[in-house]
């Protein structure tokens, strides 16, 4: 049965995530039109100053969606580990715990794979890797072992379960995704400036 | 929430906030700059109260719906049966949810909200149907629930003591500025100005206003 309180959840969330990715979208664009008017006192070529606009939103633009991608993958992959945990535990099974995990998870690049990976029969690991640190890779791991080993569910395993899953929760909630922002807001400062000084400097 | 509830509940608040705007008024030399300033602030306070009252009502909801089912869960640890577990869980939901027959839930477990938890809240009722509800392990669920209770009961605690430091702060400093304002010339001197004028009746009455806007935000956003 469907749960009618969830729709409306995630229909807010993807609303606020949009504004969101709107703003830090053209912002940037909005900057560069200071130093775009500066360069066309200088410059007096309409087309060159169209280019430092132009050029920043496509920048942000790549840069922001790679990294949405991968803050997307990381979601759904945590959800999936919560759901798989908690599942196990209910069932006291990982194998039933895991396709139960699977059937709850919404749908998703990351549940497509892993469900195209089971069907196919492949083998081999789980592809479950999304950041591809060492934190979670020993959690990959360590669910495949429970799921191919066909371990039985006891309390220790259970532990040792949630205690990787909180290290690979605790390693993305560092700031890294902050420090990469911040370098990608220094590239594009960086980038305006090279922009503007070589024009200057050529002129 | 209802207007006249919540001035009262926020009595204290809105009162500071309107003393703020009045010396704001008395302050500014351009008269209309003064009125905007006395009339913006606790108008926009207002406003942004309802806002978070509005977050704290869907926060307090979700406490009491994981209240619930924390207690639920514990009661089947402790091998209660599961209709038992359910009522003496009920407690937790009186005034936030509508009290449902177990009977029915067993039929139709959407009909409680226990927001992120609901998938879960299926599974055990499901279990239950089948008689395997005492051979699950909660233990994991019943601590997660623990901790988001936890959580949510200090978010509410952080933004209300942010929001008793902000008014402190801004009546301390609005009330330094009075008395410099009586005791030395040159800045009454400097008060006279345009620019002082527009930026008391624009920008100074936003002062309080924008922390209630950032609490009522992290207020929100979990929510």
């Amino acid at each position: 049965m469907k749960n009618p309180f969830k729709k409306t959840i995630s229909k807010e969330k993807k609303a606020k995530k949009k504004a969101k990715t709107s703003l830090f979208l053209y912002l940037p664009v909005v900057v560069s039109f200071l130093p775009a008017f500066l360069l066309y006192k200088k410059t007096d070529s309409l087309l060159l100053t169209a280019l430092l606009p132009v050029s920043v939103f496509a920048l942000t633009f790549l840069f922001r969606r790679e990294k949405a991608e991968k803050k997307e993958g990381l979601e759904d992959a945590l959800l999936f580990y919560d759901r798989f945990y908690y599942y196990s535990a209910l069932k006291k099974d990982y194998q039933g715990g895991f396709y139960e995990a699977l059937e709850s998870l919404p749908l998703s690049d990351f549940r497509d794979g892993l469900k195209d990976h089971i069907e196919k029969e492949e083998g081999g690991i789980l592809p479950l890797a999304v950041t591809k640190t060492r934190d979670e890779f020993l959690l990959i791991g360590y669910v495949s072992s429970l799921l191919t080993n066909l371990e039985e569910y006891t309390p220790e395993n259970r532990e040792g379960l949630k205690k990787r899953i909180e290290s690979f929760r605790n390693e993305n909630r560092n700031p890294e995704s902050g420090k990469s922002t911040m370098m990608m807001d220094c590239l594009l400062a960086a980038y305006l400036l090279i922009f503007l000084l070589s024009l200057l400097g050529h002129e | 929430m209802n207007p006249v509830k919540l001035l009262k509940t926020r009595f204290l608040y809105l009162f500071c906030v309107f003393l703020l705007g009045i010396e704001l008024c008395l302050l500014n030399p351009n008269r209309v700059m003064g009125v905007i300033a006395l009339i913006l602030s606790p108008i926009l306070t207002f406003g942004l109260f309802t806002r978070y009252e509005k977050a704290e009502a869907i926060r307090r909801s979700r406490i009491s719906s994981f209240s619930f089912f924390s207690s639920f869960l514990s009661s089947l640890l402790l091998e209660f049966p599961a209709e038992k577990a359910y009522e003496k869980a009920n407690q937790y939901l009186v005034g936030y949810q509508e009290l449902v027959p177990y009977e029915e839930i067993k039929e139709n477990p959407e009909r409680l909200n226990l927001y992120e938890f609901q998938d879960y809240f299926r599974k055990v009722i499901t279990m239950e149907a089948s008689d395997e509800v005492h051979l699950g392990d909660y233990l994991p669920l019943s601590e997660s629930l623990e901790e988001k209770i936890r959580k949510e009961v200090s978010v509410t605690e952080e933004n209300e003591s942010a929001l008793r430091k902000a008014l402190a702060f801004l009546m301390v400093f609005f009330f330094l500025v009075l008395g410099l304002t009586i005791g030395n010339s040159s800045i009454s001197e400097l008060l006279k100005s345009n620019a002082y004028s527009i930026y008391s009746g624009l920008v100074l009455p936003l002062c309080y206003p924008s922390v209630l806007f950032l609490a009522a935000r992290k207020g929100g956003s979990d929510a």
